[in-house]
């Protein structure tokens, strides 16, 4: 049975509950601040595999409760789009 | 939190964390504050490039010219001497050029071979040849220049970047406050004396303005009007792939490949923009880059788009930072106003600002980078570049 340490929490990057948890003890304290010192998140899955879970852990790490703790902003698009497929939508005056 | 400094910085970006790391390496009693977390405005938004500044001008001020290759040189020190992987990569580039840009692309090869690149150009069929995934036949291309692996055409994960220099900062005596906003400058007799914050009061009666796209902002607690202004810029990022021997630079297009495979782009000259801190991303930018993408490497088509995101540039009305003292008040050190490549020069502006805070040194170059170019009435005047907006 694999022991507590090599959990993993972010599939597509690796990353295990104990790498989590000891970001969290080095003051990496939210899930964003998680994000981009692991790339927990950061993967094909833009962290739906794994975000609640690292919510989760920076909730029991920190004593804070879990509805003080946001997740990281979601960027576009929702799910990994193709090139050939992002070139084609049509914008009406140009865009921002 | 400390009740006294002797260098306050605030902005814990790529600048601000650079000034920090090399106060400390000097021995300057040293506090850095961010209202958020490190590397949350521009730094952490941006492509992370790193090339010889003001080398594709052909035209450029020689004083620039060094400066700009300084802070590449720099770069590739930084990751030994900081201890930390920071994804640090020199990689091939091609540049390609449209007919009617070829004159000025080929002046611009010239020039950066001048200054130690290794460069050459090739040929439509030579590009055909070295690179047979780069669609040379449906574009009009005539040409274009290939930068081999240098130190000037690198790259490195801006986060990483930014904590190991916070880390080291540290290590060397520096306090990083993070979640601590500024909310007053106190000024007495010309003179800084404090900054208030929203953890209390430092006393200190040097302070550096590294807040980038919130730079006129802070510069406004002082009374002082800086004609910087925040600019959204977008950019994106694929999924990783196997290492593309050149990724290419055109109409507009900038790209990089990164350690971990991802390619990053975006759009370099952006046609529409709006000032303010709205840094929603649109689809107007990702729409051009990714065409842009597919145009000039077909087999692009298939790569999947992970993210799209926006940021701030803080843009100058001559492109050039804004640096140094300023005569009006003592005590207020300028180290902003980089208009999007301000990951890029941080190396060489970090040893400007150490420099001039050490040592009293003002080299020439400072005078191009000076508040005082723009004279009291045109920043009066320009009010749109400053302040709040």
């Amino acid at each position: 049975m694999a022991s507590k340490k090599e959990t993993i929490v972010c599939f597509c990057e690796d990353i295990t509950e104990e790498e989590i948890v000891k970001a969290i003890k080095e003051g990496y304290a939210t899930p964003t601040e998680i994000k981009r010192h692991l790339r927990a998140g950061m993967g094909e899955c833009q962290g739906r595999g794994c975000m609640l879970q690292v919510m989760k852990l920076v909730s029991q790490k920190t004593g804070k409760s879990p509805e003080e703790i946001l997740p990281p902003t979601d960027r576009a698009p929702i799910k990994p789009v193709p090139i050939g497929v992002l070139r084609k939508i049509s914008v009406k005056d140009g865009g921002g | 939190m400390k009740k006294n400094t002797e260098v306050a910085i605030i902005g814990g970006g790529i600048n601000g964390c650079t000034i920090a790391y090399n106060l400390s390496k000097e021995g300057i009693d040293t506090v850095l504050l961010d209202k958020g977390r490190l590397a949350n405005g521009a730094t952490g938004r941006s492509g992370a490039m790193i090339w010889s500044k003001w080398s594709d001008e052909p035209n450029s001020n020689k004083e620039l010219l060094k400066v700009g290759l300084s802070t590449a040189e720099r770069f590739a020190e930084l990751e030994e001497e900081l201890d930390y992987n920071i994804e640090y990569k020199t990689s091939d580039s091609l540049t390609l050029a449209l007919p009617e840009e070829e004159g000025y692309y080929k002046a611009v090869a010239n020039l950066k071979k001048n200054l130690g690149i290794h460069i050459e150009w090739l040929e439509p069929d030579e590009i055909r040849k070295e690179a047979p995934y780069i669609d040379v036949d449906n574009n009009p291309v005539s040409g274009g220049y290939h930068i081999f692996g240098h130190l000037a055409n690198a790259g490195a994960n801006p986060f990483y970047t930014v904590e190991a220099l916070a880390t080291n900062a540290r290590r060397l005596g520096a306090e990083i406050y993070t979640y601590t906003e500024v909310i007053g400058i106190e000024v007495e007799n010309g003179k800084i004396e404090s900054i208030l914050t929203t953890n209390g009061k430092i006393k200190t009666h040097i302070v550096v303005n590294a807040a980038g796209a919130w730079a006129s902002d802070v510069a406004k607690m002082t009374g002082i009007k800086i004609p910087t202004m925040p600019y959204r810029d977008e950019a994106l990022i694929t999924e990783p792939l196997k290492p593309l021997p050149y990724l290419v630079i055109c109409e507009n297009l900038w790209a990089r490949q990164t350690k971990t495979g991802e390619i990053i782009a975006g759009e370099d000259a952006i046609p529409i923009r709006e000032p303010g801190y709205n840094a929603e991303a649109s689809l107007g930018p990702l729409k051009r880059t990714t065409e842009a993408m597919q145009k000039y490497i077909p087999r692009l088509g298939n790569v999947n788009i992970l993210r799209h995101w926006g940021g701030f540039e803080d843009i100058t009305p001559d492109e050039l930072p804004i640096l140094g003292e300023v005569d009006e008040l003592q005590g207020l050190i300028l180290a902003c106003g980089c208009n999007g490549y301000g990951f890029c020069f941080s190396q060489a502006l970090g040893k400007l600002i150490t420099d001039l805070i050490v040592r009293q040194e003002k080299p020439k170059v400072m005078e191009l980078f000076s508040l005082g170019r723009f004279s009291r009435e045109y920043r009066e005047y320009s009010g749109r570049w400053y302040g709040s907006c």
